[in-house]
Parts: structure tokens; C-alpha cells; sequence
């Protein structure tokens, strides 16, 4: 039998010899990859010397020129498109042959003396399509970009996320991002749920990063103990000696594991896990620490893609319950003999001394973007000495910085919370794992947020199928999150030779990343004009618009739940921070729904345009502060993985007291997760000082040459590089003066 | 309107509604919690009682907005209104 077919020699991308393996047909190569060794990166390559030599295979003597994607000025060999359509999609022999010889043709009798080979695949994807094989065309598709499109990139800012710079690394990253989001619309995604997120019923966050989990919640501990010894590293270090060394193994592996995820890097109770290493330190030695903890975090911009991490440390003045009799572990990695409890003194003192270092600002006084802080009020807190002179000093720094984020553990609850808004809830057998405290971390595996004034509009008025199409929507999340995890899994599955080796590494017993422990987000955008299109009022203005509103969000948390339980994964309602979503959404329904002009915020002339956050008030609603985080705060039970309200105080700079009598109101008096007081900033980049307020203008030298900062979702940042939408919403922030007395 | 919220199989609410014959009381609205009734869920995120739905049922939210736990002092809140 003439051997047809050949298996290649290597995987050009990863360079893995792989076993020949003859295959006689086309038949059986179509059956070889559905066996799925397509996924697995088998190339099969036919051997053209071999039928050169048989003489079945001519090859062209066409004075051509192709520029081919291998940086090679190729001759023309019409045997490459034969090759190609055989390798990557389940046609048969004939036809692409036939296809090859009409490509062909047509360059011959175009004339053309030089083509490229992005355009030869166009030209046969032509052809595919001209005899229905659609199938076919999709999977011999070319991710790339445009010309202009990187031009554009390379000159311009990108604004999607404001936490990109503009660089040389930025543009890196945005344009693999645009590669990976295409591949993860094809390949990852069945049609229907890639084909929603195109139309915007859906939103499937961080496509760019379609190969990693979305988020994480860490543990300390894990390097505390198990040193930095990380799958491909160069080098293995021991567990830290020294605290400036353990905070070099955090800052190390934060910037790994930003590698790995597509979004934010908490870290659960940082000021106690770093007592043990802070016992006999002089004061000036702890601020030294303290300072260097925070400048590394906040300048991190040489990472990945020029980012800073987005990074969150969860903070306790008290000893979180869970963590009271886990013995301590200590330099070199070795238990103390003594629990955290013991500890108390240093974790106090190392929290108050970070937040003194918040207090000062950075070089320019401006407010550290990152990492954030998040301390977590609870009933111990109160009992905890030392508690109101604590809560002063925070809400000091709340009111001149607005770093302080409060986040309220009432009862029992526990939470690791990030990114924007993001919390872990701890249940039982988390609070069981506390004893090793290394093997608490969490992640979230993707988000998935549904446009709901869409939905709105689609239901023209109609309650039953309001919630009917609000059920297919949360499905279709559902079935988004199953088919990522799947394709996770398969990457997992590679182990720590694969591409998430530092997720599947193993130094405890079970891999870094725990699947058991994943969450799948569903996330919302625009409740508010949701219920105003569908009831005629906003959220805010009537009780049952608020009822309603509930409504809205009890039916898709009670959804999420069903789907979890008969699918056995936990998908939990976050508030999306949407800080591109509410612009995407609101920018498509403006096309294809005209009746959204009656309900959309921001400036339509100027395309400042955005729908309300999740299930958030309308942020130019005249609504009392306290009363705002009170009714806000009514969702935030129904919402499991994270929710938080902003009071935006624009250039008021309240009193310590105010707040920490706001903060003791929020925690006694309503149901509200968290709560962020946003100032806003000038800093002026010829002199260098920073001024309250959103000036044109630097009021101490005149320059005009001023940096505007603000918080956008969840965190802060410089102004000029939000989006259309945010801007839009930052004009009809309402701030609250009244906080000021 | 006064809410009480139920749920199926819970005892203690089983016998706060054989002790009072709801039936005469047309403005007590009983919402019983379940994975198909929204409303409900809704009704008891209003009045802030999601978490404590957790620990405790049945609840009873009287019209002025005064909560109430434990069977006994539920039943006899109801009985008096009946009376």
C-alpha cells in the first residue's frame, strides 16, 4: 500500500517528538481526529517527496513569490494549500485539489507577482465557503489582525482596561489577547455561546486569556512553608529566613501566578501570616518592610504586559476565629510552638504601620493604585482592644486616600475577598482546612455576565418572559462555564508539563489549583435600567422597582443554584465590575435596540454612554449615602460571590470620626459586603504635589501638565486612561458632601 | 401586609400553621422558600432577613416591619390578630 499519509515528525510549536504512525486514508485520518489527537496537537504531514517521487504530485513553476508566515519569500507551491486543507480540516483529498488548482488559477490570471500567505488562505476559505463547507472554513480559519488594527494598537492607548499601560509590553499582550480571543471563540466555545457573547446577550470576561482560571484567593502559608520551588524555575529557593526574603518569595509568586490567571492575586490575613517573621524587629524595621511591601506591589508595571498585579491583602486587626489555635509557622518554614493567637501583638502593629505607609501616599503623595487593602470588620473586631483607635486610623486614610475597602463578615462568615469585589465565602470544611492553612486558596474559574436590560427589551413588557429568557441566559452562562473548564482540564490534564504547570504542581498533596474548590461566576450588568425599561422607574425611585429588581436577582441566584446542583459546579452571582462590559453592552443595544436610547446613561452625543454596574443604584441618583449603601446592601445576601457600594466623595475630605461612625452603621444596621469611600485626586507631574479634587489645573504651580485619579470599579487609577463609558459615568457621579460634618 | 416565610419541611413551620387558621387572616401573606418561587426569595431580601432565614424559620414580618422568630411568639403574634 502506498503510504498516503504520514504522521509529522515534531509539533512545530512545542518542539515534542512524536511517534510515526502511518495512516492509509483520509478516512482513517478523519477517524484518527475524532478521537480527539486533534486537541492534543497531533500534525499529521504528507510526504510530498515521497509522491513527488511517485509522480501523483506536480508542483507549479509559477514565477510567484509568496511571503509566508515563516518570514520566508517562498516560491509558489500550490502543494501547500493541498497540505494545509489535509492537516487542519476533515476534507477529502480530491477536493482539495481541486481548490488548490482554482486558487491557483486565480493569482495566475490576476497577474500578481507577489502574494502573502494570510491571503492565499482567504482566497481557498473563498472556495470553502463557495461549496457549503463551512465546517471546514472555520477550521482552517487564520487568527490575526489587521494591519491597521495594529497600528492602531502600537500608537494608541488601549482603554479597555485601565490597569493596561501603553508599551511596548501592553501592545504585546493586547495583541495576543486579540489572537486568544478568537481562538477561544472558535475552539473553545460551542456557536451558540460564542454567538451570544458576539451579539451581547452575554459577556464572556477575559476571552484574551482563555488558557487560565479568572481569579485567586491565596495563602502565605504555601510559600511560608513550601519555599519558592515552582514548576520550570531556574532556581529553588527554601522556605524564607528573613522577612524581607518572604516578601520577595510573595512578590516572586504573585507575578507567577498573574501568569496563570487572568485577573486579580489576593492574599488571605497578610499582617498575621507575616508575624511570626516580624517577632523581635525594631519599629524602624517593620515600616522598612511595611513600605517595601506596598512600593513592590504598587510598582509592578513591569509584569505581564507592563501591568501592575492587580493585588488585594486581606487584613484583620483581631485573630480571625479560624485561625486562633493554628500553630504558627516561622522562619525556614518551621512551626514556632506557638498558635497565631500568640501573635497578635505583630500583626497589629504591622497592619497600623501599613496603613501609616497608605496614610503618606507615594512619592508624589498620590493614593498606591496597588495593592489593596481590605480589612475585614466583624463582630470580633469590636471585642478586639484597641479597636476604635484602629478603625480611626483607617477611615483617616479612607478619607484622604480612599484606599480603605471594609468588608463586613457578620455572624459567622468568612471570606477571602479581591479584584474588584470578588469574596470567597468559607464554608465548613474550609474553616476545617484553616489547621493547614497552606491548602486554603480559592479560585474562580471564569465570569460570565448577561445583559439585562436586553432583556428587558426583549420581553416588551412581559413579566413570564422576562424571567423565561432570564432563565435561558443564565443556561447559556452555565453551558459558557462547562466548556471552559473543560478545556482547562484538558490543559491540567498535561500536568507540570503542560502549559499550567504551576497550577498542577504538587508540594501538599493535591494540586495548586483545586478544582473541587472553583467557583463559576454569572455576573450582571444593568439591573437598574433593566427595571426601569420593564417597570418605568429606576431602582431607586420606588419601593416596587426595588422589589422587583429583587426579584430579578433571586430568580438568577436560584437558577445558578438549580444548575449547580444537577451539573455539580458551584456557579455563584457576582456584581460584575463591568468596567468595559456596561460600554459594550450599552454600545450594542444602541444599535440593534432603539428603545435602549430610553434608558441608557451617560452622553449620547459624545458616546459616553454606559448601562448602571450590576446592581448597583444609578450613580447620579441625589440618594443620602447611608441610605444608598442600606438599600444596595439588600441584594448583597443574594449575591454570594461579592458586592460592594461606592460612596464617591469627590474633593469633601470627611472626618476620620464620620466615617468610622459610617463604617459601625454600615456593620450594625445593614445587610451591605463592602464598602470603598473614592476622593478624588490631582497630582501634578511638573511639581510633583497632589490636590483634592479633579482639577485642569495644578493649584500650587498652575501647570496644566496634571494626572486625574480617581477609583473606577474596584480600584483606583489615573483617569486618562478609562474608557468612553467610564467616563461618561464619572461625569454623573453624584458625590456626597454630607459625610463631611 | 404581614409576611410569614416558610419553608417545606420545616416543623416548627408546619406548626405555627396548624396552630392559627391562616384562613382568617387575609392580610397575612405566607411566602414559602423554594428553588421555583423567586418572589419569596425576593420578598425576604426586602426585609433583610436572608441570612437569618439561614439559622432561623420561620420568620414573621409584621406590617410595621417588626421581625419575628421562633414558633411560639409567632403564633401567638398571629392568634391575637385572629382574635
Amino acid at each position: 500500500m502506498v503510504q498516503w499519509w504520514k504522521r509529522g515528525k515534531a509539533h512545530q510549536s512545542s518542539g515534542k517528538q512524536i511517534m510515526a504512525k502511518n495512516i492509509s486514508n483520509p478516512t482513517d485520518y478523519n477517524k484518527y481526529l475524532k478521537r480527539g489527537t486533534a486537541m492534543a496537537g497531533a500534525t499529521v504531514i504528507r510526504d510530498f517527496r515521497e509522491q513527488q517521487a511517485t509522480g501523483r504530485l506536480e508542483t507549479t513553476d509559477m514565477a510567484l513569490f509568496v511571503r509566508t508566515s515563516g518570514e520566508a519569500m517562498d516560491g509558489w507551491d500550490r502543494s501547500k494549500i493541498v497540505d494545509a486543507l489535509l492537516r487542519e480540516t476533515f476534507i477529502d483529498e480530491g477536493t482539495a485539489e481541486e481548490i488548490s488548482l482554482e486558487v491557483e488559477n486565480n493569482i495566475r490570471r490576476s497577474g500578481i507577482k507577489m502574494i502573502t500567505a494570510p491571503l492565499i488562505r482567504e482566497m481557498v476559505n473563498a472556495k470553502l465557503l463557495e461549496r457549503g463547507l463551512e465546517r471546514e472554513r472555520r477550521q482552517h480559519t487564520r487568527l490575526g489582525v489587521p494591519l491597521f488594527d495594529v497600528h492602531q494598537l502600537i500608537t494608541q492607548p488601549n482603554k479597555e482596561n485601565a490597569n493596561v499601560p501603553h508599551g511596548p509590553e501592553a501592545t504585546n499582550l493586547t495583541l495576543a489577547e486579540n489572537i486568544k480571543k478568537e481562538y477561544a471563540l472558535l475552539n473553545v466555545f460551542s456557536q451558540d455561546v460564542g454567538d451570544a457573547h458576539m451579539r451581547g446577550d452575554v459577556h464572556l470576561h477575559d476571552l484574551g486569556f482563555i488558557d487560565r482560571p479568572y481569579c485567586s484567593g491565596q495563602s502565605l502559608e504555601y510559600i511560608k512553608k513550601f519555599g519558592l520551588n515552582l514548576p520550570n524555575s531556574l532556581a529553588m529557593a527554601k522556605p524564607a529566613k528573613h522577612p524581607e526574603v518572604l516578601l520577595a518569595h510573595m512578590v516572586k509568586f504573585a507575578a507567577a501566578l498573574q501568569s496563570h490567571f487572568a485577573g486579580a492575586i489576593g492574599w488571605d490575613a497578610v499582617n498575621l501570616f507575616f508575624a511570626p517573621h516580624l517577632r523581635g524587629l525594631s519599629q524602624n524595621d517593620v515600616r522598612q518592610l511595611a513600605q517595601m511591601l506596598i512600593f513592590e506591589f504598587s510598582q509592578q508595571a513591569v509584569a505581564r504586559g507592563g501591568q501592575a498585579i492587580f493585588t488585594d491583602i486581606n487584613l484583620y486587626w483581631e485573630v480571625p476565629k479560624h485561625f486562633e489555635n493554628v500553630p504558627a509557622i516561622g522562619p525556614g518554614g518551621e512551626f514556632t510552638g506557638l498558635t497565631y493567637s500568640d501573635y497578635l501583638p505583630e500583626a497589629q502593629n504591622f497592619v497600623w504601620t501599613l496603613f501609616d505607609i497608605y496614610r503618606e501616599g507615594d512619592g508624589s503623595a498620590r493614593p498606591f493604585f496597588f495593592p489593596k487593602p481590605l480589612v475585614h470588620i466583624t463582630e470580633k473586631f469590636f471585642k478586639t482592644p484597641g479597636h476604635e483607635d484602629f478603625l480611626r486610623h483607617i477611615c483617616d486614610v479612607a478619607g484622604e486616600k480612599g484606599n480603605t475597602y471594609f468588608v463586613f463578615d457578620r455572624g459567622e462568615t468568612a471570606k477571602i475577598s479581591e479584584c474588584c469585589r470578588l469574596s470567597f465565602k468559607l464554608e465548613k470544611s474550609d474553616l476545617d482546612d484553616a489547621v493547614h492553612p497552606w491548602k486554603m486558596r480559592y479560585s474562580a474559574m471564569q465570569n460570565v455576565t448577561i445583559n439585562l436590560p436586553r432583556i428587558a427589551y426583549e420581553a416588551k413588557g412581559d413579566d413570564t418572559r422576562l424571567f423565561s429568557l432570564l432563565t435561558e441566559r443564565i443556561a447559556l452562562a452555565a453551558e459558557a462555564h462547562l466548556q471552559k473548564k473543560a478545556f482547562i482540564e484538558r490543559l491540567l490534564a498535561l500536568g507540570e508539563t503542560g502549559p499550567l504547570a504551576l497550577l498542577s504542581m504538587d508540594r501538599d498533596g493535591e494540586p495548586y489549583l483545586r478544582m473541587h474548590r472553583v467557583t463559576y461566576l454569572i455576573g450582571m450588568v444593568g439591573l437598574n435600567e433593566m427595571v426601569q425599561y420593564h417597570t418605568g422607574e429606576e431602582l431607586h425611585s420606588t419601593e416596587e422597582a426595588m422589589k422587583f429588581g429583587l426579584k430579578v436577582i433571586a430568580h438568577m441566584n436560584l437558577v445558578a443554584g438549580r444548575l449547580g446542583r444537577q451539573k455539580n459546579m458551584r456557579f455563584v452571582l457576582e456584581q460584575t465590575p463591568a468596567e468595559s462590559t456596561a460600554y459594550r453592552f450599552a454600545k450594542l443595544d444602541m444599535k440593534m435596540f432603539p428603545q435602549a436610547q430610553s434608558v441608557v446613561k451617560g452622553d449620547l452625543g459624545r458616546e459616553e454612554i454606559y448601562y448602571t454596574n450590576s446592581t448597583l443604584f444609578n450613580v447620579g441618583s441625589h440618594v443620602d449615602p447611608i441610605e444608598r449603601v442600606r438599600r444596595e446592601g439588600l441584594f448583597h445576601p443574594l449575591i454570594e460571590a461579592g458586592s460592594l457600594t461606592h460612596v464617591w466623595l469627590g474633593e469633601t475630605r470627611p472626618s476620620a470620626e464620620s466615617l468610622a461612625n459610617f463604617v459601625v452603621k454600615t456593620f450594625r444596621m445593614t445587610h451591605n459586603d463592602q464598602v470603598a469611600f473614592s476622593p478624588e485626586l490631582t497630582t501634578c507631574i511638573s511639581c510633583g504635589r497632589t490636590s483634592r479634587g479633579l482639577n485642569e489645573a495644578c493649584p500650587y504651580c498652575k501647570s496644566h501638565s496634571i494626572e486625574q485619579i480617581t477609583r473606577i470599579t474596584g480600584y483606583f487609577t489615573k483617569i486618562s486612561s478609562w474608557n468612553k463609558g467610564k467616563i461618561g459615568e464619572l461625569k454623573d457621579r453624584f458625590r456626597c458632601n454630607d459625610l463631611c460634618a | 401586609m404581614t409576611y410569614l416565610f416558610t419553608k417545606q419541611g420545616c416543623g416548627k413551620c408546619d406548626w405555627v400553621k396548624s396552630k392559627v387558621n391562616l384562613d382568617k387572616l387575609p392580610d397575612v401573606s405566607v411566602m414559602t422558600l423554594d428553588e421555583d418561587n423567586p418572589e419569596a426569595l425576593a420578598m425576604l431580601a426586602y426585609f433583610g432577613c436572608v441570612s437569618l432565614s439561614e439559622k432561623k424559620l420561620p420568620i414573621l414580618v409584621s406590617g410595621q416591619g417588626e421581625v419575628i422568630t421562633g414558633a411560639i411568639p409567632i403564633a401567638n403574634f398571629l392568634s391575637e390578630r385572629c382574635e
